[in-house]
């Protein structure tokens, strides 16, 4: 929440100062950025899921306990699969935003508003992974 | 200011992709075997796609979609991955 804000004042600040010219081309190029980093901590997390499942189910003494660990697991990787999908939901939109600020349909501060929700979404998804990952997927 | 934006973007891909390159080239030093020269291949190129990807084009609405689609089709099969292999070690019945 407190990224979310500071992301926010940072891009309202950006419009309140003057750059808003151009920010369709600079939005652009923001959005493909975010694209690129949720996918990459996408493909990353895919490998890390499926290598952790497999010890879960390598470390297993007997079924029950095997389909406990794996069902905790999946419960709590919950969370991670949110960010991403609020990550990637927002970057559509976001997408989606782009075209019809540039042809003045939409204000720019819509534009701008996805943006900071597009960073804030992104930072989230680190965090959610990384909070995961700490725990050890809590075997 | 506006860089700011751009900037936390560069940072965040850039911090996302390095981390996952050098925890795959970690892993390889520890066990250089062919799976793992893959691996290096494989980060090689998702270091390249991001950067390059986020240096051309433009994301459309169907490509975030599809993007989602994958990741929850991946971990499906993940899930069915160790379902099978659990029911494989300890068989039902």
């Amino acid at each position: 929440m407190v990224t979310r804000r500071c992301l926010g004042v940072l891009v309202v600040a950006c419009v309140a100062t003057g750059c808003g010219g151009g920010i369709v081309n600079r939005a652009e190029k923001s959005i493909r950025y975010a694209y690129a980093a949720t996918t990459a901590a996408r493909d990353g997390f895919v490998e890390w899921d499926r290598l952790h499942q497999a010890d879960l189910v390598a470390g297993a003494a007997n079924r029950e306990s095997g389909e406990a660990a794996l069902a905790a697991y999946r419960s709590r990787r919950q969370p991670v699969l949110r960010a991403f999908t609020a990550a990637y939901t927002t970057l559509a939109a976001a997408a989606a935003i782009v075209p019809l600020v540039a042809k003045g349909m939409r204000p720019e501060r819509d534009l701008v508003s996805l943006l900071a929700d597009a960073a804030a979404a992104v930072v989230e998804v680190r965090t959610a992974v990384d909070s995961l990952k700490a725990l050890g997927g809590a075997k | 200011m506006s860089g700011i934006i751009d900037g936390l973007h560069r940072v965040l891909e850039l911090s996302v992709v390095l981390e996952k390159g050098l925890r795959i080239l970690g892993g390889v030093l520890h066990n250089p075997t062919p799976t793992a020269a893959a691996d290096v291949l494989v980060a090689v190129r998702a270091i390249w796609d991001a950067i390059e990807g986020a240096r051309v084009g433009v994301l459309t609405p169907a490509q975030a979609h599809a993007a989602l689609d994958k990741l929850l089709a991946d971990i499906a099969a993940n899930d069915k991955r160790a379902d099978t292999a659990l029911d494989q070690k300890f068989p039902k019945g």
